[in-house]
């Protein structure tokens, strides 16, 4: 991929070790081990854009986007334009609707890559949604002159014009944005709505009857906007069922925000349920959350917790191995990891983990001293040693410790 | 056609009409949502004498950790409602005490309505917690009434109004709830803690009460069918939108499809918003409805929708065709004067008397803090007033006069004509500070208000259809409600707007009680008491 291969060109020699590490980790599909290495690029030289950039396309490849964002700011942070920076973080908060959040990214990247026809299309967007509508209309021009079929341009152009009444200006656009991209519902479903409100109703259903068999089928308003033009054709019974059709897609909808917010309050009550004691109960609610949030890492990594407090080994491991691979990069779901495959005396993983978390967070002692008492077990007592003597160093107020370092010392 | 007189002045006469009422909403670090939503406005005829008076809604004392059996304190005056008599020399004197008006509970809507139809004006004021009745007993003297009428209600009651919708003579009474909340399911929503979002709280049933006459009421919600279709409502009003001679129930609803409960004749009502086309915006999108009015602004004879919404959004314009309510904001021009506000108060209402029903707004953001998150929108705005030249709308608010100038956090609105100038005037509530009052003196065109006195019919005529036509042929149409708009009441006299035109050909009202009644060539610029023919 092209990020990748700009980020491998222009790494610093000094640390290019680490990074070259890290992307060999990363072109052999290990997540873990090339966000190690490319950390430890980081640590060497903080200032290693092309690090950072990797780090965030690995979190963004795992539908991890805050952890994404964090990385894209970091670059931002380095170097202000940077326009793959600007160009994914902007992607990033468009996708999750913040568009107060990716205005000021397209507004530097307009300005950084002033050719690039998606950014000022982009920031057209952002301006229309925010009812900026000359400054849209700019936007979306300029994306027009460097690529006169760019359907998004034309689309979001015919729409923004279709809207404020200018329909001798608009219709064009749709219609060539329709023949541009005669696959996209989008163009149907906007040349549609426009044809509605100028009160064409047979060529607004025919347009609309397209998006709705097309890749539109599962957008409600496709339904409503065709509802609309068997209205206005006086199809009484067309209209009824599209109205049903668009009632039942936004019932769906509705239904799956339902059950985050279930999920939400049952999270809560789990948390109270466990300060409480209950932790079966606990259990039950979370399982009951991840449902509605399979994907979220967080919640997974609250599973393992407690099944692996009540005991329930496999389940645990499933649930941290689950976490770990949208959240690669966080230790505390391999020391979690490490500690549940030592307490099932599988000492080999046991120690993988613990010292991919070690290396991950290499300041957190109750890490080293779980590292220390797998390598004990496995015989290897010098590095045992090695390994609570960090634990120690780190937290030498500690005692329980220092009492394993003891023990762990050969006697004389 | 339209004529083509500029916009009307209208001046800022709060100072001089002695009016200190401040609403208070007693903000407090908790952020409840009732905080931010105002307090509604009153204009009613208290003691009879044939100006209109004014009468707040206010808050009550809240404190942070206030739990759902809480009922916030309203014992010092400065949470009470107040009724401001109209001293006919455009100021207004206090007389909350004499009226036994300071009221219970957090506040929030008003209505207007002689339920007992002895020619006095009623008020139900609607509450967090519960609601009250208060009977007129004259000389603008109230008595609580509420136990004995049945109305109490209970959760978060919003707008209200007096509708007679099994025509039977006695006044019925609607009442919108919003959610499901109290004060104890407030919940951190935000970093800091700001106002949720109604998606955060689940929707409710609205109330429907039948009048049994003499202000006492029976609970038929569920009878109605009207708790088969919950809401978030903020606003309701009242028309026969099918021209059926049965009124319909229209329920503004916040960030949930809109609703329209149309009357089955049988003392039921069927929840068609969806269907009619009034549901959603002409994207199939929820808004956030919060003020409403249905009127006929194109005078084609059947009413129309206007419902406005938050910032973002722009205001919902539904013309009434061929049986469906079109959208129509865009190419009316609603929707490009509308877009970067947040709408509460609203009617249709003819502030030029051109003939032209023109459309008034008092605007501002829910958030307080909403230039930080979003430093395009304003918490404090100005009102819009938006001209109807023919059926398309333009934003006249710069040239409207120096209230439109004006910032604030604009809520409640009421209209009505304080002097009886024959120009409709404006009393806007606004959020934790002093309420607006715009004076109109657009009297230069001609003008007609139309005061029904029912006899078989309620008392009020509330319900009745009227139709005017002029010499040129033209047509007007009215409806005789208090309803309407964002937690307020309105004067029940239905006005109309006339031109250069001196007299009225034919003037039509069709009673709630099946009875036509016609008047010819009735002169302009007058109070024309219409009084229901026996038979």
């Amino acid at each position: 991929m092209n990020l990748l291969l700009l980020a491998m060109a222009l790494a610093a020699p000094d640390c290019g070790k680490h990074f070259a590490a890290g992307m060999d980790a990363y072109q052999r599909k290990n997540p873990a081990e090339a966000l190690i290495a490319l950390r430890a690029a980081i640590q060497c030289d903080p200032k290693m854009v092309q690090a950072h950039l990797v780090i965030a396309n690995l979190h963004a490849e795992r539908g991890n986007g805050a952890e994404a964002l964090g990385a894209l700011l970091e670059v931002l942070r380095i170097e202000p334009n940077n326009v793959l920076a600007l160009r994914a973080g902007s992607n990033l908060y468009l996708r999750n609707g913040l568009h107060t959040k990716a205005l000021p990214l397209l507004e530097t990247l307009v300005v950084a890559a002033p050719d690039s026809v998606d950014a000022h299309a982009d920031l057209a967007g952002v301006y229309a949604a925010g009812g900026k509508r000359e400054a849209a209309e700019k936007g979306f021009r300029r994306a027009l002159e460097l690529q006169p079929d760019y359907f998004p341009a034309l689309a979001g152009l015919g729409n923004l014009l279709a809207r404020a009444g200018d329909n001798d200006a608009a219709m064009p656009l749709l219609r060539r944005a329709v023949q541009v991209l005669p696959a996209a519902y989008e163009g149907h479903f906007l040349l549609g709505s426009a044809l509605n409100r100028l009160g064409q109703f047979d060529e607004a259903r025919a347009e609309l009857e397209l998006a709705s068999t097309s890749s539109g089928q599962n957008e409600p308003q496709v339904f409503y906007q065709l509802a609309r033009a068997f209205g206005g054709l006086s199809m009484a019974p067309e209209r009824k069922a599209a109205l049903a059709k668009f009632s039942a897609l936004t019932k769906q909808e509705k239904d799956n925000i339902e059950l985050q917010r279930k999920a939400a309050a049952w999270i809560d009550e789990a948390r109270l349920l466990l300060q409480a004691g209950d932790l079966e109960t606990a259990a039950a609610r979370l399982e009951l959350a991840r449902e509605a949030k399979p994907n979220d890492p967080t919640l997974l990594f609250r599973l393992a917790g407690l099944n692996f407090d009540l005991q329930r080994i496999d389940v645990a491991r499933e649930y941290v191995q689950a976490a770990i691979s949208i959240s690669p990069a966080t230790w505390l779901y391999h020391y979690l990891l490490g500690l549940v495959e030592q307490n099932a005396n599988r000492l080999t993983d046991a120690r993988a983990s613990l010292e991919v978390a070690a290396k991950l967070q290499p300041t957190e002692a109750p890490v080293f001293n779980a590292l220390g008492q797998v390598l004990l077990a496995q015989g290897e007592r010098a590095e045992a040693v090695a390994a609570f003597e960090t634990a120690v160093k780190l937290a030498p107020a500690d005692p329980a410790f220092r009492q394993n370092l003891e023990s762990a010392k050969p006697r004389r | 056609m339209s004529s083509a007189s500029p916009p009307a002045p209208f001046w800022d006469a709060t100072a001089t009409s002695k009016i200190d009422f401040v609403s208070a909403a007693s903000k407090t670090s908790a952020k409840y949502l009732i905080e931010a939503m105002g307090g509604g406005v009153a204009m009613m005829d208290a003691d009879g004498d044939g100006r209109l008076d004014l009468f707040f809604v206010n808050g009550a004392a809240l404190k942070a950790g206030m739990t759902a059996t809480d009922r916030a304190d309203k014992s010092d005056p400065t949470f009470w409602n107040r009724l401001y008599r109209n001293q006919g020399d455009g100021t207004f004197k206090d007389i909350t005490e004499t009226a036994g008006l300071r009221g219970s509970g957090y506040g929030q809507g008003v209505a207007v309505g002689d339920c007992d139809n002895d020619g006095r004006a009623d008020l139900f004021v609607t509450a967090l917690g519960g609601n009250t009745l208060y009977r007129n007993k004259g000389g603008a003297v109230f008595e609580d009434v509420t136990a004995q009428a049945g109305v109490t209600g209970d959760g978060w009651s919003t707008s209200a109004g007096f509708i007679d919708y099994d025509r039977d003579g006695n006044l019925d009474l609607f009442v919108a709830r919003y959610l499901n909340w109290d004060y104890g399911k407030n919940k951190p929503c935000g970093e800091p803690q700001a106002y949720c979002h109604p998606n955060e709280f689940a929707p409710v049933t609205h109330l429907l009460y039948r009048g049994l006459g003499g202000c006492r009421f029976v609970d038929v919600s569920a009878k109605a069918g009207i708790t088969k279709s919950p809401g978030k409502g903020l606003g309701v009003a009242f028309q026969d939108v099918d021209h059926d001679g049965w009124p319909d129930i229209f329920v503004a609803n916040d960030s949930f499809p809109q609703q329209l409960f149309r009357n089955q004749r049988d003392g039921t009502f069927e929840e068609i918003a969806l269907a009619m086309g009034a549901a959603y915006d002409e994207d199939g999108n929820v808004f956030a409805g919060m003020g409403i009015d249905v009127a006929d602004y194109d005078n084609d004879g059947v009413p129309d929708l206007f419902v406005n919404a938050l910032a973002n959004q722009g205001y919902a314009l539904f013309r009434n065709s061929k049986g469906l309510l079109q959208h129509v904001s865009a190419a009316s021009g609603v929707a490009a004067a509308s877009k970067l506000h947040s709408g509460w108060g609203t009617k249709f209402f003819d502030f030029d008397n051109d003939g032209w029903k023109d459309v008034f707004v008092a605007q501002g953001h829910v958030m307080d803090n909403i230039e930080i998150t979003q430093p395009g929108l304003r918490y404090r705005e100005t009102p819009l007033l938006l001209r109807n030249d023919g059926g398309k709308f333009a934003d006249v608010s710069a040239k409207a006069g120096l209230p439109f100038q004006g910032e604030m956090a604009g809520r409640g609105a009421a209209f009505g004509d304080l002097n009886n100038d024959g120009a409709v005037d404006v009393v806007v509530s606004a959020n934790n500070a002093a309420p607006r009052v715009f004076r109109n003196g657009a009297a230069e065109n001609g003008w007609l208000l139309i005061d029904t006195v029912g006899t078989k019919s309620n008392r009020d005529g509330i319900g009745a259809t009227v139709r005017i036509q002029t010499a040129s042929g033209r047509e007007q149409f009215g409806f005789v409600s208090t309803a309407g708009s964002y937690l307020s009441a309105h004067d029940k006299r239905v006005h109309f707007g006339l031109g250069r035109e001196r007299e009225v050909k034919l003037l039509e009202i069709r009673w709630p009680s099946g009875i036509v009644q016609t008047w010819k060539n009735v002169p302009a610029n007058q109070i024309f008491v219409a009084r229901e023919a026996a038979e």
